[in-house]
C-alpha cells in the first residue's frame, strides 16, 4: 500500500465545515444500449466525521457481471467506516474488508452463473471480479482530508492560491486494464494520502473517467477544478447540482462512458472567512 | 430565484471526442495483378465500407478516422489526410512492381507520430493486406513503427491474399502475442470478407479485453507523449 502524509498537523488548523454536491450521468453509450449506469456516488457525514464521500465506477469488463452492485457496494462501505480516527491505510484496510463482506455475504445467496468458459476461468480464481469496480474514497475530519484511490478515476485538489492538482495519480497501464478493488492484491493496489487540516485544500474533486476522457488535454479536469473553486469562492454561494449535473451530462454525452463526480468545498477558519466576505 | 451559480461554458474548456485512426496498408505490387486480385481489393474496400461505417457508429465514443498507405517499388500514401469515415470514399488502386513493406510500414510510422497523431485517442487499428514477400527491409519498418508510441500501441490485422503470401511476415507485423493471426483469403468473396471483418476492429466488442485477471476499465484509451520528444 501507497501511503503519504503531505506534513505535520498543526494544531491550530482545523476543518469548520464542508459542502458535498454530486452528479451522476449515464454515458451516451449506455444510453445507447440500454444500459444503466455502472457508477455510484454517495456521501454520509455524522459528528466527528464532517464528510465520508465515495465515487465508483464499475469495470466495463464483461466478466464483471454485477459491477453496478459492487459500485454501490463501494459507497455503502465508505458509509460504514468506523468514526474513530484512522491513518489512510488503516481506512483503506477496513474499506477493502467492508467492501468484500459485502460481496461475499452477496455472493453467498446469489451464486454466480457463467454464461462462457472465459468467465467461469475467472470468476473460479477470483469470484469477486463479477462485482468489479473502481472506488474514489476521501473522508473529511476536523483534522485532515485522507484520500484512498483504486484503479483510475480522478482525485484534485484545489489549494486556496487555486492551483489544483492530481492527488494519489497511479502510472498508466499500457494494457488498457485498470486496478480494482476485486483484485486479491487491493490492499497493494490502493493508493492513499492524508492531508493535515492546515493545508487542506479548498475543494476536492473526485471523478470517474468519464471526464477525463471527453477532454482532448490532460490539464482539462485541473481547469475544470480551479473553475469550481472560483465559483463557490466568488459567489460565496454552494455549488448547485444543477451546475454539476450539466457539466456531467456534456461529459456522458462527449465521452460515451458514464460521468460521475463529487466536489467538496472545504472551509477552515481561513476559507471561510473569505467566502463569506464577498 | 436560485441560490446557486451557473458557469458561463463548460467546465475545464471544450469537450472533443476520442480519434480512432484506422490504416490500410495495402500490397499493390505487380504480383497482384494475377488472378484479378487487385480488382478484388478495390471491389472489397469499396464495399466493406457501409460495415466500417456501421461499427464506427457502435463505438460512440470515437471518431473515427481513415487513412490508406499502398506500398510496391516505394511506398506512398494514397489517402495522406485522416478522413473521416463517414466522408471517406474509396479510390481505385493500381498494381506493378515490387513488395517494399517495410517502406509502407516506416511510411505509416511517420504518420502515427504525435504530432501530428493527437496525445489522446483510442489505439489505432492497421490492416496489412499483402500477396507476397516483402522485397525490401520489413524487420526496420517495423522497427521503426513499433518504437512509435501509437505503433505500439495498435491493432494490428493482416489479410494474406493467395497462397505465395508470406504468413511468417504477417504473423510478425501482427505480434505472436496478441492472439491474431493472419486471415488468409484465397479467391475474391475471400478477400471480401476478410476486408470486412477487418473493418469491425473499430467496434468496441472487437476491441475488449478478455485476457487472465486484469479487467478492463473503460476502453482501451491511451495517452502518448509527444514522439518528437528526446527521451
Amino acid at each position: 500500500m501507497n501511503e503519504r502524509i503531505a506534513g505535520p498537523i498543526a494544531a491550530s488548523g482545523r476543518i469548520l465545515r464542508v459542502e458535498v454536491t454530486t452528479a451522476c450521468e449515464t454515458g451516451s453509450a449506455h444510453r445507447r444500449q440500454q444500459r444503466g449506469s455502472d457508477d455510484a456516488v454517495g456521501w454520509t457525514g455524522a459528528g466527528a466525521v464532517l464528510a465520508t464521500v465515495a465515487v465508483a465506477d464499475g469495470h466495463s469488463d464483461p466478466r464483471c457481471v454485477r459491477r453496478r452492485l459492487g459500485a454501490d457496494f463501494v459507497v455503502a462501505a465508505a458509509a460504514a467506516l468506523p468514526p474513530e480516527p484512522l491513518t489512510p491505510s488503516a481506512m483503506a484496510d477496513a474499506f477493502i474488508s467492508d467492501w468484500r463482506r459485502r460481496v461475499d455475504q452477496h455472493l453467498a445467496g446469489n451464486p454466480l452463473t457463467p454464461a462462457d468458459a472465459a468467465a467461469d476461468a475467472a470468476w473460479r480464481a477470483n469470484a469477486r471480479m463479477a462485482y468489479g469496480t473502481t472506488a474514489l474514497l476521501c473522508r473529511i475530519t476536523q483534522d485532515a482530508v485522507a484520500v484512498v484511490r483504486i484503479g483510475d478515476g480522478d482525485v484534485i485538489a484545489v489549494a486556496t492560491d487555486g492551483r489544483a492538482r492530481r492527488l494519489v495519480a497511479p502510472e498508466p497501464r499500457s494494457d488498457g486494464s485498470t486496478e480494482s478493488i476485486s483484485h486479491p492484491d487491493a490492499q497493494r493496489a490502493a493508493l492513499s494520502l492524508a492531508i493535515p487540516a492546515a493545508a487542506a485544500p479548498i475543494l476536492m474533486l473526485l471523478a470517474t473517467d468519464g471526464f477525463d476522457n471527453a477532454y482532448p488535454a490532460e490539464d482539462s479536469m485541473l481547469r475544470a477544478a480551479t473553475e469550481l473553486a472560483e465559483l463557490r469562492r466568488d459567489s460565496g454561494r454552494p455549488i448547485g447540482s444543477d451546475v454539476l449535473n450539466r457539466w456531467a451530462r456534456e461529459a456522458a454525452d462527449v465521452s460515451g462512458d458514464d460521468a460521475t463526480v463529487a466536489a467538496i468545498w472545504i472551509e477552515t477558519a481561513a476559507t471561510g472567512g473569505m467566502a463569506r466576505a464577498r | 430565484m436560485t441560490d446557486e451559480v451557473q458557469p458561463l461554458r463548460t467546465l475545464g474548456g471544450p469537450m472533443a471526442r476520442r480519434q480512432l485512426h484506422f490504416v490500410w496498408i495495402l500490397d499493390v505490387s505487380g504480383s497482384m495483378r494475377a488472378d484479378g486480385k487487385i480488382q478484388a481489393l478495390n471491389v472489397a474496400i469499396s464495399e466493406a465500407l457501409p460495415s466500417l461505417r456501421a461499427a464506427a457508429q457502435s463505438n460512440m465514443s470515437a471518431d473515427v478516422m481513415v487513412r490508406a498507405v499502398t506500398f510496391s517499388t516505394g511506398a506512398k500514401w494514397h489517402c495522406a489526410d485522416p478522413v473521416p469515415v463517414g466522408e471517406f470514399r474509396w479510390q481505385p488502386v493500381e498494381a506493378e512492381g515490387f513488395t517494399d513493406m517495410g517502406a509502407a510500414l516506416s511510411l505509416v510510422a511517420e504518420g502515427l507520430r504525435v504530432p501530428p497523431m493527437p496525445e489522446r485517442g483510442l489505439s489505432p487499428v492497421l490492416v496489412l493486406v499483402s500477396d507476397g514477400q516483402p522485397t525490401d527491409d520489413f524487420a526496420d519498418g517495423l522497427r521503426q513503427l513499433l518504437d512509435t508510441t501509437w505503433g505500439s500501441r495498435a491493432i494490428r490485422l493482416a489479410i494474406a491474399i493467395g497462397r505465395d503470401a508470406d504468413l511468417s511476415v504477417l504473423q510478425t507485423f501482427i505480434g505472436h502475442e496478441s492472439g491474431q493471426r493472419p486471415v488468409l483469403a484465397n479467391d475474391p468473396e475471400a478477400i471480401i470478407a476478410a476486408i470486412r471483418w477487418a473493418s469491425t476492429a473499430v467496434a468496441p466488442t472487437f476491441r475488449e479485453s478478455g485476457s487472465s485477471l486484469a479487467v478492463a476499465g473503460d476502453d482501451d484509451l491511451f495517452y502518448a507523449p509527444d514522439d518528437s520528444r528526446p527521451l
